[in-house]
């Protein structure tokens, strides 16, 4: 991986703003801690890389960066600035119209090629599976991005429960369909409900996290509460939120975005600054609670992790 | 339309259009300069939200676009109410719309790209909401500077012929606005709408049947 040209100093202000917050939330050091620990294998695979992040921080030690040292972004833009269609296409207006949105009771509905078919409640999926804390970057296909410590569980723990029969190829997820409580899903435009979908080797990766938590919150309706997926090397509408429902297939699912704009929107849709989309380009990115842009990077920065998954693909032909 | 202009509101409206147009005049100038205004207070204040440089950036290309729009509805205006007394106003929405242009491309050049230029270069290649925003602000920009009285009286009769170029930066800050979206969001819209309502106003069919009823 190449190395990075970014690792700028924070503005202190900003940066002291920020450490103040998350005491108040009680997570100073702990936020990062469990992160080192819950990875099968290390964030980075390089030994050259700066690793201050993925070792976790002593508490109060200020530690709250993500492994290539850039500070998370801070709780109430992570809260404030969503892309939820189903409520509005107004990033900052999501939130108050999710405000009252009903996540429990929630089940999710399994179902398609698996063994172990049939509803799974929220209360069992949280008994069965314990949440781990993961800091990942999202990087939105708009050219902004977050930091943001998610609380979840890898999919392939999920995935070895319901058990894909041989013939399932893909994974198809689909998100709540409510008009009455969701005002967005009155645009036409789109065919809703929102549907997303990996391919099985992506869906088993251990990057591969369904989130239901953020800065050790239970997940707020703007961020897709009670449980969303979260592919951190993908951008940010890959990671479906307020899923209800995950069926195995043989056939690669046809996403929203897919449908509504194909020309614009691929399967794949891996991080990638050499691929523009065809109205911007993808080479730069501006994080949340910052001014200037950086340079975007391959898989979002995974690509020790990923890149294996895509060896031989032509990505500008998958985009 | 005839005897609705000169019979049903003639008398009042004859006397008071005059002191109308003082009174628009300057609403005009108070709420072209009042997204400005605000803007630099809530920049001052950190009431941009998450994304600060994208709010500013949006804010001052729909102001633009809103006084661009206002001033294409200066004409149909005078025309439709016969008020030839707002005819002065088309100058400074149209200066107003240039200096929003500008503000926005600043805004895009130094604040958002920090003067990256190469950047800046991949980008107006790749992108054509770019492109198309690029033509539109300098369509404006030639039209602020020639707007001076001095060019007005040089040019002559080419003044006009140029000046009508302001429809086809009308049509091309839609484009920019529709582009800049991704499909299926509305916001652009409206503005497109009011924008193609202004210009079919100028076709020339529709130009003779408001000549008739006049």
């Amino acid at each position: 991986m190449a190395k990075l040209d970014y690792t700028e100093i924070t503005p202190k202000d900003k940066y002291l703003n920020r450490k103040e917050f998350l005491k108040a939330l009680g997570i100073a050091g702990a936020s990062v801690a469990v992160l080192a620990a819950c990875q099968d294998k290390p964030f980075i695979a390089g030994d050259d890389l700066p690793r201050q992040g993925v070792i976790p921080a002593a508490p109060n030690s200020g530690g709250s960066t993500e492994e290539f040292g850039n500070i998370l972004t801070a709780y109430e833009d992570v809260i404030s600035y969503n892309n939820f269609y189903e409520f509005t296409t107004d990033k900052e207006g999501v939130a108050r119209l999710a405000k009252d949105f009903q996540t429990s009771p929630w089940e999710i509905q399994i179902g398609g090629l698996v063994e172990n078919p049939g509803p799974i409640s929220m209360k069992e999926i949280r008994n069965r599976y314990p949440t781990e804390e993961r800091v990942y970057r999202m990087r939105c296909v708009e050219g902004w991005t977050m930091a943001i410590p998610w609380q979840g569980f890898p999919l392939s723990a999920l995935l070895e429960d319901i058990q894909p029969q041989s013939s399932a190829k893909y994974i198809r997820f689909e998100s709540i369909y409510d008009p009455k409580t969701m005002p967005g899903q009155s645009n036409r435009y789109f065919p809703w409900p929102y549907v997303e979908g990996l391919r099985l080797d992506e869906a088993y990766h251990n990057l591969t996290l369904l989130a239901t938590g953020i800065y050790g919150e239970d997940l707020l309706p703007q961020n897709g509460a009670p449980i969303r997926l979260v592919v951190p090397w993908k951008y940010g509408f890959k990671s479906i939120k307020s899923i209800v429902k995950i069926d195995l297939v043989e056939e690669m699912p046809v996403s929203l975005w897919m449908e509504s704009a194909p020309k614009e929107y691929g399967f794949y849709a891996n991080v990638n600054p050499t691929v523009d989309h065809p109205r911007w380009s993808q080479a730069t990115e501006r994080r949340i609670g910052e001014y200037s842009r950086q340079p975007t990077i391959m898989f979002n920065g995974y690509k020790e992790e990923v890149g294996s998954l895509y060896e031989g693909m032509d990505l500008r032909e998958n985009f | 339309m005839k005897v609705w202009i000169s019979e049903k509101i003639s008398k009042p409206w004859r006397e008071n259009r005059k002191i109308l147009a003082s009174i628009l005049h300057l609403l005009i100038h108070v709420g072209s300069l009042l997204p400005l205004l605000v803007g630099l207070w809530d920049f001052w204040q950190g009431n941009l939200g998450a994304n600060p440089i994208l709010e500013v950036t949006h804010r001052s290309g729909k102001t633009a676009l809103t006084t661009l729009i206002l001033s294409l509805s200066i004409t149909p205006l005078r025309q439709l109410l016969k008020w030839n007394q707002i005819n002065k106003l088309r100058r400074p929405l149209g200066l107003y719309a240039a200096f929003y242009a500008g503000v926005h491309l600043s805004i895009y050049v130094i604040l958002d790209y920090g003067f990256l230029w190469g950047a800046l270069l991949a980008n107006s290649l790749t992108n054509k909401f770019i492109l198309v925003g690029s033509a539109a602000g300098t369509i404006l920009l030639v039209l602020a500077i020639t707007s001076l009285n001095l060019f007005r009286r040089k040019m002559g009769a080419s003044w006009k012929q140029l000046h009508r170029f302001v429809y086809g930066a009308g049509v091309l800050a839609g484009l920019h606005f529709i582009l800049a979206v991704k499909p299926g969001v509305l916001r652009p819209w409206p503005y497109a709408a009011i924008l193609l309502l202004l210009l079919s106003y100028r076709l020339p069919p529709v130009q003779t049947w408001v000549k008739k009823t006049r």
